[in-house]
This record gives C-alpha cells, structure tokens and sequence, in this order.
C-alpha cells in the first residue's frame, strides 16, 4: 500500500467507527432516556451511563439535545454524564466547545435545563460569555437564564443614580421576573420610590370569590365528603353546613398576597370565632378567550382539593404543615369562555394558635409562574 | 454493576482495608457517633489545626462522610433549592475530586433554615448514596460515575413534607434503606444497593417524623435489624424484607434517632429509654428511663460508659449506660440541632453559629475549649483518620493536628 492508499484507508476506518461510536452513542442515551418510575431501565441505563460518560467534548451539542423532551428521570442521568464529560476535558488540559454551547445556550427550542447546562459550561470556558449574552435572557423561557438578566436590572437599578431611572429599571425587573424572592425584593424597592407594585395582577391571585361553609370536618371525615357544592356550583343554592343552611356569598380579599381567609369570610356560620374541625368552598368564575393549559398553583395551611369545571385536579390532605408561595402546583385545562374553580379547604382539630389558620392563596399561571388573568371580572 | 480494573480492585480493596476508619453516614458507620479514633485536636482556630477548608457550591444540613482517602458531602442551591449536588473532595488536602448535580423531581419547599441536603449521604465503602428531601436518590461509584437514580417522588408523589424530609438512607448489607415518613404518602422502603429496584416497602403511619433510620448489628449480618420509630411505637424490621420483629410501645421524639451500642438501644422518647435487645427472641425489654435527659433535635451518643444528650438549646447531658443515673452537665453556647461526636475521652458540640465546644468526659464533664468554625452549621461532624470534619451551609472543614 503505498502513502496515499494508507491514508485514505485510515480515513475510512475511522469514519466507520466514528459511526460505530455514533450508533453506539445514540444507542446508549435511547437506554438513558428510557429510564422509568420504579427504576425502570435502571440496569440498563447503568452501562449505557458509562457509554455516554466516556464520550469526547465535540459529542456535547448531542448530548444536550437529549435532554430535549427527556422526562426528569432520564434527565438526571444525561446531565450527569454531561458533567463527567465536561469535568474530565477540563481536567485534561482541554477546552470545552464553546460555539456550540454558545449555539446551544441560545436556541430557545432547547429545553430550559439543558441550556442552563450548556450555559453554565460555557462559563468555565469563557468567563466573558456572561457579560455577552445574560441581558439577552430577560424574557428567556429559562427561569434560571431569566433569573441572571433580572439580577443584573436589579443591581443596574441600585447603581442608578437618578429616582426616575431606578424605578425604570425596577419596573422592567419585575415585568421579568418570576422568582418569588427578586420579585419580593423588587416589590420593596420600588416601596422605598413610593412605588407600590401590583403583585395580586402581577402573580395573577384570584382575590373574588363565592364562598360558603362551613360543613362538618369533625375527625378528618370532611376531606373526603362530596358535600354539595362539589356537585355543582349554582350561586342561588342554599344547601345543608355543619350548624345549618348555609349559602353562596361573595367575598373579595384585600390582603396585598391575596390570601383568602376562609375564617374571615365564614365567620358568620361559625359556632366560634376561627372553629376548628370545618370544611369551607370557594368558587371562581375564570373566563378565557381560548382553550389552554395552565398551572394552578396554590399555598395552604390546610387540606385542599381543587375542582377545574368539575374535574379534580390537586388534593393535598395535609395540616399545618408550612407553606410558602407556589406550595402546590397542578395542570388543567380551561375551556374557551367561563370555567369554574372550586376549591374546598378543611380546617381540623388542632388547637396551638398558629393552627387556627383557614386559608388559601390561589392563581393562574403559565409553566414559568407567567401570570394569566380572567378576562372578565365577576358580575362582569 | 460495571467490571473493576485490576487498579481499581487494588484500591477498592484498600479501601475496605481501610474501612475501619471510615464514618460512612449519619452519626458514622454504625450510627453510633462514638469513634474509636484517638489523637483528634482539643482546640483549633484559623491559625492552628484547620487542615482545610473548601467552600461548597450550596445550601446543607447533612453530614461529611468518610470513604478510605475520600470526603464525600451534598448540598443544594437555586431559587427554588432544586438544584442537588454530590461532591468528593480528597481527605489529604481538601481539593475536589468530582462534582454532580442532579435536579430535583420532588418537592423542594423546606424551612428556610435548613435546605433540600439535609439528608445524610450514605456508603457501604464502594459506591455512595445520596438521598435529598426532594425523595430524589442517587448511587454512584467513589469515582463519580452514576450507578442508578431514582425519584422516589415520581413513584409517590404525595409523599412531601413542606418543612423538609430530612431522614438519612442507611446502608444494611446490600439494601438501602430509607423512611419516607410524612402527612401524605408515607412509607419506608429497602432499595436494592446495586440497582436501585424496590425490593421492600411498608406503610408508615400518615404523621411528619424526620428520623433517621438506624442499625443494630446482629451477630453476624444476617442478624442486623433495622430501628425505625414513629411518633407513638419503636418497631425493629428484618432489612431484607422490612418485616416487623417486634414493636415497643413510647412517646418517641420525630426528630432525633435512635442510637444503639452493642444491644442496647437508647430511644428519644420524652428523656432517654434505655432498651435490651434480645437477638435470639428477636425483643426488647427496658432497662432504664431518664427523663432528665428529655433532649433538643440532636440525637443521644452512647459511647463507652456513658450516655450523653444536648438539652434546651445548649446543655449537654451525661449519664451512666448502665443504670442511667445521670450525671453531669455542662452548659454551652448558642443553639445547637447537630448530634455531638465522641471521640478520644472528647465530645465534640456544633452550635448553629459554628462554635464547636470541646468537652472532656469521664465521671465529670470539662468544657476544654470553644473554638470557632464557619456560621450555619446544623450539620454533625464526622471524625475519621485521627481528623474532624465540619460542615456548614457554605464550607467543609477538615480539622486535624499539624
């Protein structure tokens, strides 16, 4: 075989197996992005982890593509041989990608994690792709590449010299974000402008309602009873509590959270102040222009289910417990038009004063916490 | 399970070797927090006996373990805490050997004082375990490659505790055990070590309890029994199936752990009960209860002669093993929610603002030292290889004398 000859047959092997590797890598992340509950595919998966593990840098852009559409299970075990790959490259002596990464970070198709991935990478290997491309993220579809942008508008508005353009900044802040935490820090700078910031219409709280109650939650019992407002919600109805006929009423709430206080709002059915051992309803007429998925994220101290146009879609019996903004998350769907909400909260036998407690705190949203709004108020 | 090369036998057999000073998960190997070790520092300070310190990438209240040459430690960070990390770092100068993230598939909502790695890694001296209050666990070999994950949250998903689920797995032979114990969906489980496949499950009463399983060694491992308790019941389970050997009737604390040394079980239960484990009728019956040592959230220590408890915030608590006749205490500083160690005639206290207190013990109990650590550390140390390891929120500390 003369020079020419050898080259060219090196050539070809190695194509043959650089597609024998391909196969095998496209194989083995099949196997990972198999993986079930249960450990379903977890024996597989081990050796195939291994297969995906042992891949070069230049694989990356693949790899992450992977985690496009991988359900949370499967994603785990691509992203932590991305992090193998990447950290035994840099423990090398090598250099990571970094215009594919770059190229990964910045196609919003991708899936929000695996960008955040490729992103974070990317930085280890080039610490100024930071200042380049976070200000592009303020609208990003990736909470965690969205939380950088609105950082970095908070800290410009601290900075600022001028009231005017601080509250601009601040203002552009919360119209991004979605934390909980920078849009709490936002809320009270602007405060300190004078500036008081609808966090109600910018979560999206549902704050009017229809309530009734209270129904009987003596030993528990009551999570579990259809009482009649969960047959179907008729404003005019008069139907049987726990100390007699009860009916509908209106009931907004004025808390700047949007908390619902059922013991507030149901006061006057109750035997005492603030009863204990107590089922309260409150319904919602949510009108939208189209049919489409949303969250329904809801907090509590108390037993809830929560009712979309009759179908259930979250339950949670659990009492004092601690909540936090966002405590539960759900999916449904509405219908183009009016939806009814119902949501039913049981108070139960606990006695300690921070146990009295009956409340909820309720909104709709996108998948990112987006907010999304009735497009008709009540009586509307 | 992937075949060794002949170096990594080498190593793995090392370590085994090694494994006598290993502190290999909650409260160490054996869940007794007593260490065999001699020569640790009575006193250290930035200038003397802190051998490292290597800063964290998250939140955590769970404890270091020590694997043969390797420090091994979880932590969590993000805006919503779900962001999960497994770390290795070398015992010999502190330098990160791996690090893997994982991302939560569970519920991550947990008091703000403490963090989703407040679960206590685990290890039988080959691979490590590491559990998260988001119920997502994950194996994976001393070299970082992932042997199996699973999110036990996707399996169950009402399992959730809105404070956080903070119960350590522990290792048993070839099973994992983990306990699940919450309002909603509540349970305890064997997963199989290799593969991570359910191999047992139980219901558990529907009630918050955020112990810790413990072992009680049996005679040879086929005796092993496994110590779960509820807020109203101690119940001792064969680890291979998860079935009851017997059920012991207490008010038994939903923070702390039980401890045991040799048969003797030391139960948190409103002071310490003291229990007799019987392992030809597979019982117990009570030797001695002392409610003067009704404890905080930190577990009790049997160690050698002597039974110690952190009281209120800070008092620590001494009594006989034998008898429970208590017998001294000594007062401390600050808050403290970490187990003490002990370790050569020296109880070792972590309060929450990183004041680690000294204290030598015998018939009478000194306060040797206060020596000052990194602030928020909820964790309890680990002691191998003549070392102390802390942890706080943000750093691990290795302190050993120069």
């Amino acid at each position: 075989m003369n020079t020419l000859t050898r080259i060219a047959f090196a050539a070809v092997l190695a194509a043959l197996a650089g597609r024998a590797c391909a196969a095998d890598l496209v194989k083995s992340l099949e196997i990972l992005r198999a993986v079930g509950p249960q450990g379903a595919g977890n024996e597989a998966a081990t050796a195939a982890w291994q297969e995906v593990a042992r891949s070069d840098a230049a694989e990356l852009p693949k790899l992450l593509s992977a985690l496009d559409g991988a359900n949370p299970l499967a994603a785990n075990w691509i992203r932590t041989a991305i992090d193998a790959i990447c950290e035994r490259t840099l423990r090398e002596g090598r250099s990571l990608p970094q215009t594919s990464l770059e190229q990964f970070v910045l196609e919003t198709a991708h899936a929000p994690k695996g960008r955040r991935l490729a992103y974070e990478w990317l930085l280890q290997v080039d610490a100024k792709a930071e200042e380049r491309i976070v200000p592009q993220f303020l609208h990003d579809p990736s909470l965690e590449l969205r939380r950088d942008a609105v950082a970095r508008l908070i800290a410009q508005a601290e900075s600022a010299g001028k009231p005017a353009e601080t509250a601009d900044l601040l203002k552009k802040a919360l119209d991004a974000a979605r934390d909980r935490d920078q849009v709490d820090t936002i809320a009270k700078s602007l405060k300190k402008l004078d500036i008081q910031a609808d966090l109600v219409r910018h979560d999206g709280l549902v704050v009017d309602w229809w309530v009734i109650g209270p129904f009987d939650n003596t030993g528990g019992k009551g999570f579990s009873t259809e009482y009649a407002p969960e047959k179907g919600f008729d404003p005019q109805a008069e139907h049987q509590g726990k100390h007699g006929p009860v009916r509908w009423r209106r009931f907004s709430s004025d808390s700047p959270n949007g908390q619902v206080d059922l013991n507030k709002a149901l006061a006057d059915g109750m035997e005492k102040e603030k009863e204990r051992e107590i089922v309260g309803y409150a319904a919602a007429e949510f009108h939208s222009p189209e049919a489409r998925f949303v969250h329904i994220r809801t907090a509590s101290d108390n037993a809830l289910k929560i009712w979309v146009n009759g179908k259930l879609v979250d339950k949670h019996e659990i009492y004092h417990g601690g909540t936090v903004f966002d405590q539960y998350r759900a999916a449904a769907i509405l219908q183009p038009g009016r939806n009814v909400i119902l949501v039913k909260a049981c108070q139960n036998a606990q006695t300690q004063d921070w146990a009295e407690v009956l409340s909820f705190q309720f909104r709709v949203c996108d998948e990112i916490g987006t907010a999304i709004l009735s497009q008709k108020k009540p009586g509307g | 399970m992937r075949k060794l090369a002949i170096p990594q036998i080498v190593a793995v057999l090392a370590l085994v070797v090694a494994g006598g000073a290993d502190w290999r998960q909650f409260r160490g190997t054996d869940n007794t927090s007593c260490s065999d070790e001699a020569g640790l520092p009575t006193e250290f300070s930035a200038e003397k006996n802190v051998a490292w310190k290597a800063d964290l990438p998250g939140r955590g209240a769970s404890s270091p373990i020590v694997v043969g040459d390797r420090v091994f430690v979880t932590a969590s960070s993000g805006a919503e805490q779900d962001r999960l990390h497994v770390l290795a770092f070398s015992a010999a100068d502190g330098s990160r050997l791996w690090h893997r993230q994982l991302w939560a598939t569970g519920h991550t909502q947990c008091n703000p004082f403490g963090a989703v790695a407040v679960n206590t890694p685990a290890s039988d001296g080959q691979c490590v375990v590491a559990l998260f209050s988001s119920n997502d666990i994950a194996c994976f070999d001393l070299g970082g490659n992932l042997e199996w994950f699973r999110g036990l949250a996707s399996d169950y998903p009402a399992t959730r505790n809105d404070v956080g689920m903070a119960s350590s797995p522990l290792i048993v032979g070839q099973v994992v055990v983990v306990q699940c114990q919450n309002q909603g969906e509540s349970f305890a489980a064997g997963l199989d070590l290799k593969t991570g496949l359910t191999r047992w499950r139980i219901d558990r009463e529907r009630d918050a309890i955020w112990s810790s399983p413990t072992v009680l060694r049996g005679p040879s491992p086929s005796g092993d029994v496994v110590l779960l308790h509820s807020r109203d019941a101690l119940t001792g389970h064969d680890p291979q199936s998860g079935a009851v050997l017997f059920k012991y009737k207490a008010p038994c604390h939903t923070v702390a752990s039980v401890t045991t040394r040799g048969n003797r079980i030391y139960l948190p239960a409103e002071g310490v009960c003291a229990l007799q484990y019987d392992p030809v009728s597979r019982g117990v019956e009570q030797l001695w209860f002392q409610r003067s040592l009704r404890g905080n959230n930190s577990s009790p220590v049997a160690c050698g002669d002597y039974v110690y408890q952190v009281r209120g915030p800070a008092i620590l608590s001494c009594a006989g093993a034998v008898d429970g006749r208590k017998l001294w205490d000594v007062r401390l500083e600050g808050a403290v929610w970490a187990t003490p160690v002990v370790a050569g005639g020296h109880v070792y206290v972590a309060n929450h603002e990183g004041q680690v207190f000294v204290v030598r013990t015998g018939k009478k109990g000194e306060l040797l030292s206060t020596c000052q650590a990194d602030r928020g550390m909820l964790a309890s140390p680990a002691v191998a290889g003549k070392a102390l390891y802390l942890r706080s929120h943000g750093q691990l500390w290795k302190i050993a004398a120069k």
